[in-house]
Formats: C-alpha cells, sequence, structure tokens
C-alpha cells in the first residue's frame, strides 16, 4: 500500500467518524468533542467548499436578477469556495488545538440564506434576502 | 373482426376516461364549514389565539437568529417588529372575543332584578360632614360604575328626628349630595347616580339615633359583562 492510499484511507476513516457530530446537539463541549467537530468541518469544507459557486449564484440571482447573479454572483462564489477550502484545510491542520469555529455557517450546506463569513467577517456586495432554498426555518 | 375485439378496447377506454375525471370541487361547501368554525365568539378567539401565536413563532424564530448571529446578510428587524405587534393584537382580540364569550355563557345567572345595599357613610346629629364613612364600599362602588357604564346608583340620606322637618330635608339633600361626590370621585359618572333626600326617618320625634343618620346606596346592574376593563 503506498502512502497515497494511506493518506485516503485516513482521510476517509477521519471524516466517517467525525461525520454525525455535523448533525449533532451544537451545545456539546469537551475536547474530544470539539475536535471531532474541527476534523468533521475541515474535510467538508475541504470537499464541498465549491459549493459556494452555485449558493452566491442562486441568492443573489434570487435577490436581484439572474444577470447578477451570473455575474457578481460568480465572483463572489469563486472567492467563497476558495476561502470555505482553504479554511477547511486550516481547521484540519489545527483540529487538536480547540478554538472558536473559523467560518459561519460551519458547514456549506448549513443556513443556505446566510452569507459565509470569516472570523466575524465578511465579502462586501451581500444578498439581503432569504434564497429560494432556506426561508430561516 | 370479432365482437370482443371492439368492446375490450371500448370499456377500457371508458375506463380511462372515467379515471381521468377530475375530482369535485365544494367550495361554497367548503368556505361555510370554515366560516362555521370560525363563527361566535369563541371561534373567533380561537381564530385570533391561533394568528397571535403563529406570529408569536415568527418573532421569536428571529429572535433566536439575533442571539445565535445567525443570517446576519439578512434584515429581519421590520419583520420581527411586525410579527410582535401583530402577535399583540391578535392576543389581544381573542382576550376580548373570549371576554364576550364569557359574558354570554355567564350572563344567564345574572339576577337582574336583584338591587344590592350598601350603607356609605355615618353622620353626627346636625352634620353634613360624614365621621365614619366606608371608604372601601365607596372605591370599589365607584370603581364598578365606572367598569360598567350600563349599572346604576342610588343616594339615598336620612337624618334623625332632632330638629325641624325642613332643617333635616336640607341636611339629608347635603349629606346624599356628599356621598354622591364620593362615587364621582371614584369614578362614576354623574348620569348613573340618582340622589334621593329622604328626609327624617320613621320614628318618634326630637330622638338622636345613629342609625338614622346615615346615607344608604342602592346598585342596579342590568346588564352582565365579564372583563369590564378590557377595551
Amino acid at each position: 500500500m503506498n502512502k497515497k492510499q494511506i493518506l485516503t484511507a485516513c482521510m476517509m476513516t477521519g471524516a466517517l467518524l467525525a461525520g454525525p457530530s455535523a448533525f449533532a446537539d451544537e451545545h456539546k463541549h469537551g475536547y474530544f468533542s470539539c475536535l471531532s467537530d474541527k476534523i468533521s468541518q475541515g474535510f467538508f469544507n475541504t470537499t464541498t467548499g465549491f459549493i459556494e459557486l452555485p449558493k452566491n449564484i442562486i441568492n443573489i440571482s434570487h435577490d436581484q436578477n439572474i444577470f447578477v447573479g451570473l455575474t457578481w454572483g460568480t465572483v463572489r462564489g469563486v472567492a467563497h469556495a476558495v476561502g470555505r477550502t482553504v479554511v477547511g484545510a486550516a481547521e484540519l491542520v489545527t483540529s487538536p488545538i480547540p478554538t472558536d469555529d473559523y467560518i459561519s455557517p460551519p458547514y456549506v450546506w448549513d443556513r443556505f440564506s446566510e452569507d459565509t463569513r470569516y472570523f466575524g467577517l465578511n465579502l462586501p456586495g451581500f444578498w439581503t434576502t432569504y434564497g429560494p432554498l432556506d426561508d430561516g426555518d | 373482426m370479432n365482437k370482443h375485439f371492439i368492446y375490450l378496447p371500448f370499456a377500457v377506454l371508458v375506463a380511462s376516461l372515467t379515471a381521468c375525471t377530475p375530482p369535485t370541487k365544494d367550495i361554497p361547501g367548503l368556505t361555510s364549514e370554515i366560516d362555521a368554525a370560525m363563527a361566535g365568539h369563541y371561534g373567533q378567539s380561537m381564530y385570533h389565539e391561533e394568528l397571535a401565536e403563529e406570529s408569536l413563532e415568527d418573532a421569536n424564530e428571529i429572535l433566536e437568529h439575533w442571539k445565535n448571529d445567525h443570517y446576519w446578510n439578512i434584515d429581519l428587524r421590520q419583520k420581527a417588529m411586525t410579527a410582535a405587534e401583530e402577535a399583540a393584537h391578535h392576543r389581544k382580540e381573542s382576550e376580548k372575543e373570549m371576554c364576550k364569550w364569557l359574558t354570554s355563557v355567564h350572563s344567564h345567572n345574572h339576577h337582574q332584578g336583584e338591587v344590592a345595599q350598601h350603607a356609605a357613610a355615618y353622620f353626627k346629629t346636625g352634620s353634613a360632614v360624614p365621621y365614619q364613612t366606608n371608604h372601601h364600599e365607596i372605591a370599589s362602588l365607584g370603581k364598578y360604575l365606572q367598569t360598567h357604564p350600563d349599572a346604576t346608583a342610588q343616594v339615598i340620606a336620612y337624618t334623625d328626628t332632632v330638629g325641624s322637618a325642613q332643617s333635616n330635608q336640607i341636611l339629608s339633600e347635603k349629606r346624599a349630595s356628599a356621598v354622591a361626590n364620593m362615587l364621582i370621585a371614584q369614578g362614576a359618572s354623574a348620569s348613573q347616580l340618582s340622589t334621593k333626600a329622604q328626609g327624617e326617618a320613621e320614628g318618634p320625634d326630637r330622638t338622636a339615633n345613629q342609625k338614622h343618620r346615615v346615607v344608604m346606596i342602592s346598585t342596579a346592574h342590568p346588564n352582565y359583562m365579564d372583563c369590564p376593563d378590557l377595551k
């Protein structure tokens, strides 16, 4: 078994172990809980960061119009996709160190109408209404 | 051609067309059933209560978003305030309708012809200023008259037989007026009050009697009303 296969196996095992915590109670505490949350968020943000692209296009199209969505939404979507992927990698690397979430919403599918923020900071040009896939419930 | 080969496809066609018939709608019938469910004070109370619950749920949901800093990019202030105001409005309407329903339920037990009598004040001989006043009774009667505009009260003043009948008549008028003013000060309307100066009470002449130096209040309330304070 070469190094690449070992790395892939480790990543998959980590994701499988950490996956359930993505859907668990947000209020639980403790080192191992924080560790598994960061591994889970790191894994999923690294692998699903590209979903920021359709998210921004959909939400901005709904908020403005399809032309703005396809242009400005694409620009923001790419920026957010890169941002979420990089932050996901950072979460994986720093997973043994307990910290607050680097990114909000923690997963790209969470609160789909909420514009992504990093360390509490947002990109300019966000939308201001609920999108078609999430009405805030 | 065998007739079965004609009948069979025909039967299938008829069955298919029957299956394609859209389900019947009875909009007037359903509307009337919905109206019946919301009819009356109780139905309206439940209807407003349900709307209040929905609005309250919206307001609480936004409150949760704000507390958790979720959906920071969406301006929810106007929606939140509107939802909270609508919740309060519908809750109030629900309460009013519930009170009307309670009134309709309770009014059957109300004794319309019943008159209640209360001793309001006692006086010394020759005085129109009470030395002993039932403040609690006057306050509660004044408040009652204020909140029940259809209720009325009669203030009846007496004197003992000390002094001339004419002076006692004038004295009883002053006593009645004094107690009527106390009721007005507590919230009663002048139009709800009638005063009656009875003059000297029955009894032997020139006899001081504390029981006769009194002002009585009689109240009558023809209609019953729950929650009179609810406007």
